[in-house]
């Protein structure tokens, strides 16, 4: 399915096979541990299911300095 | 997926299987910080608190949830100190985020640079490696002199305490690079009050957010918006951000397992420190009188190779924002 995805800075449109939000940062290779996920504007828990269309925002949560 | 209160699950914390909704989630984060504070008993009466703030989510969480917990205490003061290191594009951006929070939350505030005080900001050293005449590794350099300035600026601010944002990963880090690196000197000071043998002029440091994990600051920061900065320091570098993510990737693999890390090294401090028990005093620098280990502090030793003469100790440079 397609997903509009904002991960560091950037905005994509990407094709995805996974249908809960952890299986999503499994596909792109994203550690869950760095990272907070909202879909469609709200902080959701890893668990939670994704569905065509979308809006996945993924914000790094770990920094330096 | 709904928390117990039957709400919408905003956040699941795998090391224990629990899902909370927004409220219930700040609420569990409030009470374990006031948990941590009170057992190791790191805020008494009379005290007057400098938070170290870079405008980042810790140190942003961490002056608000003081200003929350300690802020009708008549007995209590807390003033915010910010350390501008001198990183254009990045410091300078999360300092204009320090004012409006302090302005926000009504808290004295001031803001010590690098330059101001020690001649050199972290873009001149930068600078220098860059043109090749030192070979420096920036965060060296930025981790001492920051918390020189800091406890300078409490000690002359009449501070009882600093108090830092350092979280869970934080620790968990500063821990392992110590054990990888051998030094137990510096192993025995650390733990969540100061060690056994300290000195009048190192003020002690409290780390309210030391058993919370990174992420769930910045869930935190994020759902009471906060207001913090999220940028990061172009000069990242070094052996700390490979053990974050070592760390990070077991951790997603064997949830709890920063946890169990920093509370067997909690565990095992008493021991550490009876052993290390014959450490040279804490003694003060020929050069600058600060409080350290040596002949010379690290600060004197790290402002020689940059060429800085420190000999003269006046008082710091700052200018109050708030
Ligand atoms: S990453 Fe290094 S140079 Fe940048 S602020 Fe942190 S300690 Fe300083
Ligand atoms: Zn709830
Ligand atoms: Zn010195």
């Amino acid at each position: 399915m397609k997903l509009k995805i904002t991960w560091q800075d950037s905005e994509k449109e990407m094709e995805i096979k996974a249908s809960t939000v952890g299986g999503l940062l499994k596909e792109l290779k994203i550690n869950p541990e760095i990272v907070l996920v909202s879909v469609n504007n709200e902080i959701v828990p890893e668990g939670s299911a994704i569905k065509e269309n979308d809006f996945v925002e993924i914000l790094k949560v770990v920094s330096g300095g | 997926m709904n928390c117990a209160c039957g709400s919408k699950a905003i956040y699941t914390r795998k090391y224990e299987g629990n899902s909370y909704c927004a409220p219930c989630f700040k609420d569990q984060f409030e009470k374990r910080v006031k948990k941590t504070i009170r057992e190791h008993s790191m805020v008494g009466k009379n005290e007057v608190i400098v938070v170290g703030l870079s405008g980042g989510k810790d140190s942003s969480v961490s002056l608000t949830l003081m200003k929350k917990i300690f802020g009708s205490r008549p007995d209590v003061k807390i003033i915010a100190v910010s350390i501008d290191e001198g990183i254009e594009h990045y410091r300078d951006k999360s300092l204009d985020v320090t004012k409006s929070l302090t302005q926000k939350l009504g808290v004295e505030h001031y803001i010590v640079g690098f330059k101001g005080n020690l001649g050199k900001s972290i873009d001149d050293i930068m600078a220098a490696k860059a043109a090749g005449t030192k070979n420096l590794n920036s965060c060296t350099f930025c981790g001492v002199f920051r918390r020189y300035l800091l406890n300078r600026a409490a000690r002359e601010l009449g501070a009882t305490k600093v108090c830092t944002g350092h979280n869970m990963d934080d620790e968990a880090q500063a821990v392992l690079i110590n054990y990888l690196k051998g030094d137990l000197k510096r192993l025995a000071r650390m733990g969540p009050m100061p060690a056994l043998r300290s000195n009048d002029k190192f003020v002690p440091r409290i780390k309210p957010l030391r058993n919370t994990p990174e992420k769930e600051v910045a869930l935190y920061a994020l759902i009471s918006k906060t207001g913090n900065y999220w940028g990061e320091c172009p000069y990242v570098s070094g052996i700390r951000f490979e053990v974050r993510d070592f760390l990070n990737e077991v951790e997603a693999k064997h949830a709890g397992t920063k946890f169990s890390f920093l509370r067997t090294f909690d565990a095992m401090l008493p021991v550490l420190r009876a052993s290390v028990e014959n450490a040279p005093e804490i003694t003060e620098c020929e050069n600058c009188g600060e409080p350290c280990s040596g002949e010379v502090c690290k600060v004197c030793e790290l402002l020689d190779k940059l060429g800085v003469d420190v000999t003269k100790q006046e008082a710091l440079v700052h200018e109050l924002v708030g």
